[in-house]
């Protein structure tokens, strides 16, 4: 009886819960990177590495601040943008893996006999 | 409603494998399953047959692990009746599903939650005997009305399951006894129903730590500034919480003050003034604040992840050496807050920066320019007396800061609050606590705690009963106790050898002092009363007024209660009314200051003898502050402040109509014959207002001693020299003759027997002194003294 309450859970509910729970581990994924983060401070300096111009500088300060604050925002915008990379290459394989084990999930329970035959074939 | 139960049915099954499938068996088979999938692959290269068996073996042990991960493991309790009917397995959860074989009988019920956290549980905390359910009814019988009332009282505490606590509730109330039970344990129904929403609580914190808050990731913090500063000089609240550092219960005040402060934080001038008194939970309130803008998704973005620094201004205060230092600490923290763009900080007992003093310094002008331009935001807090203080020298301040008053919570908030700290107590000390020792430490912490609010003083309290844990159990007497060695008082009701003490009260005292057998009554009868718990707590122990000649006794029968009864005759604190004669003697007697003053002395010893002598003396404004005291057991100092006479015994004495009194023995009345009418002539002839005198719990008259009974007290005045004697092992004796030569020389019809004790001293004593030095007293002997003895030394 046990059994059957478990082939039922597996063809039913069971196979349900792999395609909620593949959008639940790519959210999970996209949290972990911080991606929401990541897109709204791009171009953000980088740790409020930022600096101001002094009050009486002359064009030279001001333009050498300029250039501070932008490599500030550089190192920002390529660490942001190589874990962004890494977040997208992790979030597809992550789905790719749980569309295959979603399309693979019925064949499960019967894959010790498969295994075996492939076996025994070999 | 109809309960069923289906022992066949899908649930049941599932349950059953659900309780079966423990945390041992769930290991082994991941292992297993482990090892076989690296055995099988590895197998595979070299025998494709024998490897593909041990994979498919791994397969099949891995299927019911992937079921009891993704099904099993996540079945929830529901209530779902189905025409009209209750499915017992659906509404349960399945660790008792899983042990429940059917509902004929109560002791089934019980046998399905036995051995559950949640049983051990309730039964720990509460004390409630587990002989009691073992010894539930096995007989086939109607079960249908205790499942009723388990699933009201899961409904009614808004649960949507017949939990285990309500079940073991229902379960007790259906025993035959759980009524004597309840009153060993000291317990209402009411009381053993808090289990439900206890249990509930405990169950959302296992809950909430096993699944992961959604913190913002690793880049979180990537747009905010490095704080090394704020690192070494504050403690990161937010860091603590996410280590999962403080256990949150919000009650709903806590939370509205939580909400407000995030509307604060959220717009304009970005700062909080929290204003309660010590203890209210003012830091706990900002670890609340905290973690919501941690995990709070709806909280504005301008706060949400943000870092909230707790900095001790005493601290800083005290690494500096001078005023320029700790303006420069400060200003560095601040500088750093305000670059990094997520640190809120937080001066706990903000009163140190804001007036000079012991242990702190004014800085306020550092500190008040960045709450006006809201530069950084910044939480402070501090007690009410301290606001007013500082308010009054910053009025800039009053109209700059985002004030927020926490005011005491509520008993049943105390009582969440505490069953929620338990934990904390219980993970550090490693003893349970019951329920009895939080209701316990609510109940004493109010009355012995005075400078800490709800629910810092019975927090305090329950913290402190801790050395006194019975085995591994705080009980109420745990706290009882704790509550006696901390404040020298007695709180638990008397017991053993002190029983019997206080059964034979009478005899005891007459040891020190002779008849007014009324008045040694009435005092024995409140003691009783007191310690047998019969008598109201938030009163003194007893207020008594003795009025009578002077040398009667009044004195020493207060002497004799704080030896007899306080164990030490050191304990009372006597006020000579005769100084307290003008109104303006008022302030003088409610000042606290003085470390002498009665106010500071009762504050000090709560219990004790309190005498007010002579209290006709007084002028009547000071007799009506007394009317508080006799009511309520609490007098109020010129600050306000409370402190408890709830401890004390008080008795005023006067000599009011001692003329009277005379007159009435004279004419030979008995004092039971006169008293009645004695009092109503003092109120008539305004000595004494009616409502000062309704408020004591007995006026009792002393009459003058006679003859036979002044012989007594000379027999106790030598018992006193014979007792400084002793120490030499020498002793002193009277005849029948020289005792009554004492008793008319020594008694004079006015002063009463107060003579005695110098005629004594003047004689007797002299006489032995001079024995004792002339070496004319041997160790071990007796000095036998005549009338010739005593007429030779008096007329020297």
């Amino acid at each position: 009886m046990l059994a059957s309450d478990f082939i039922k859970w597996w063809y039913s509910a069971g196979w349900k819960l792999r395609l909620s729970s593949t959008t639940t581990h790519v959210k999970r994924w996209v949290d972990y990177f911080s991606v929401d983060i990541l897109l709204k401070t791009m171009f953000a300096p980088w740790r409020q590495n930022a600096f101001s111009a002094r009050p009486g500088s002359g064009l030279q300060g001001k333009v050498r601040v300029f250039f501070d604050n932008l490599v500030s925002r550089m190192v920002g915008f390529f660490v942001r943008v190589s874990v962004l990379i890494a977040a997208f290459f992790t979030v597809i394989f992550v789905f790719i893996f749980n569309i295959v084990v979603f399309l693979i999930w019925p064949f499960i329970p019967i894959s010790p006999i498969l295994v075996v035959v492939i076996g025994a074939s070999i | 409603m109809n309960f069923e139960f289906n022992y066949n049915s899908s649930r049941s099954r599932k349950s059953r494998f659900y309780v079966k499938f423990s945390d041992h068996i769930k290991l082994a088979l991941e292992i297993s399953v482990a090892l076989l999938f690296a055995v099988g692959i590895g197998l595979w290269f070299g025998n494709t047959l024998f490897g593909s068996l041990v994979l498919a073996l791994a397969i099949i042990l891995a299927l019911p692990l992937i079921w009891y991960e993704n099904d099993i493991k996540k079945m929830q309790p529901k209530i779902e009746p189905k025409n009209g009917v209750l499915w017992l397995e659906e509404a349960l959860l399945p660790e008792v599903a899983g042990k429940l074989k059917s509902i004929e009988c109560p002791f089934n019920l019980w046998l399905a939650v036995k051995d559950t956290w949640q049983q051990q549980f309730f039964c720990i905390r509460y004390g409630v005997p587990v002989d009691l359910y073992e010894s539930l009814s096995k007989e086939a019988t109607d079960v249908q009305s205790i499942l009723q009332h388990a699933l009201d009282l899961s409904q009614h505490h808004g649960e949507n399951q017949i939990s285990i606590p309500s079940l073991m509730v229902a379960l007790f109330k259906t025993h035959p006894s759980h009524a004597e039970v309840l009153g060993v344990l000291g317990l209402d129904e009411k009381e053993l129903e808090t289990s439900i929403d206890w249990l509930h609580h405990n169950e959302e914190i296992i809950r909430n730590a096993k699944n992961r808050k959604h913190t913002g990731g690793l880049a979180r913090d990537w747009t905010f500034g490095y704080t090394p500063t704020l690192n070494s000089m504050a403690n990161n609240i937010s860091r603590v919480i996410e280590r999962g550092g403080h256990l949150k219960r919000d009650t709903a005040p806590h939370q509205a003050t939580v909400n407000e402060m995030i509307k604060f934080m959220s717009k304009g001038r970005q700062n909080v003034l929290l204003v309660g008194e010590v203890g209210v939970g003012k830091t706990t309130t900002v670890y609340s604040f905290a973690e919501s803008i941690l995990n709070d998704k709806t909280v504005p973005e301008i706060i949400r992840y943000n870092q909230v620094f707790s900095i001790n201004p005493s601290s800083i205060i005290g690494m500096s050496n001078n005023r320029n230092q700790v303006e420069m600490a400060v200003y560095k923290i601040i500088s750093e807050a305000h670059k990094s763009k997520n640190a809120i900080l937080f001066f706990d007992d903000a009163a140190s920066f804001f007036q000079d003093g012991n242990g702190a310094i004014d800085i306020s002008k550092v500190i008040l320019p960045i709450i006006n331009n809201g530069a950084v935001p910044i939480i402070m807090s501090m007690t009410p007396s301290e606001w007013q203080n500082i308010s009054v020298q910053n009025q800039a301040m009053t109209g700059s800061v985002n004030y927020l008053a926490i005011t005491e919570p509520d008993r049943n908030s105390v009582m969440r609050v505490l069953e929620n700290h338990s934990l904390k107590v219980e993970h550090q000390s490693g003893v349970f606590i019951t329920y009895q020792s939080l209701v316990q430490a609510i109940d004493l912490s109010d009355r012995y705690i005075n400078d800490i609010a709800y629910p810092g003083k019975a927090i305090k309290l329950l913290e402190n009963s801790i050395n006194h844990a019975e085995g591994k159990l705080i009980t109420a007497k745990s706290v009882q106790q704790s509550v006696e060695v901390t404040y020298g008082v007695k709180v638990q009701v008397a017991s053993g050898l002190e029983k019997q003490e206080l059964l034979n009260l009478e005899d005891q005292i007459h040891q020190h002092m002779i008849n007014q057998t009324r008045a040694v009554k009435v005092v024995s009868d409140a003691l009783r009363r007191s310690r047998s718990g019969v008598s109201n707590p938030d009163k003194p122990i007893g207020t008594f007024l003795f009025l009578g000649p002077t040398g009667v006794g009044k004195t020493e029968l207060s002497k004799a209660v704080a030896s007899v009864y306080f164990g030490d005759v050191g304990k009372i604190v006597r006020v000579d009314m005769n100084e307290f004669t003008q109104s303006s003697d008022v302030g003088r007697l409610l000042d606290i200051s003085s470390s002498t003053s009665f106010l500071s002395e009762v504050g000090r010893n709560r219990h004790t003898v309190v005498l007010f002598d002579e209290i006709e003396k007084a002028h009547p404004e000071v007799v009506n502050v007394f009317l508080q005291l006799l009511d309520e057991g609490v007098m109020r100092d010129v600050n306000n402040k409370k402190v408890s006479f709830k401890d004390a015994i008080i008795i005023a004495t006067s000599n009011a109509g001692a003329d009277l009194i005379r007159k009435y023995i004279e004419a030979g009345q008995e004092v039971e014959q006169f008293e009645q009418e004695f009092i109503n002539t003092l109120i008539d002839s305004n000595i004494f207002k009616a409502e000062f005198l309704n408020r004591f719990d007995e006026s009792v008259v002393f009459r003058p001693l006679k003859p036979e009974e002044l012989m007594q007290v000379v027999d106790l005045l030598l018992a006193d020299v014979n007792k400084n004697l002793s120490k030499q092992k020498v002793a002193v004796n009277l005849t029948q003759e020289a005792k009554w030569w004492l008793v008319q020389q020594g008694y004079d019809p006015r002063l009463g027997a107060r003579p005695l004790r110098r005629m004594v001293q003047r004689t007797v004593e002299n006489v032995v002194a001079k024995k004792i030095l002339q070496s004319d007293f041997r160790p071990s002997s007796t000095l036998q003294l005549d009338v010739a003895d005593l007429e030779t030394e008096a007329t020297n």
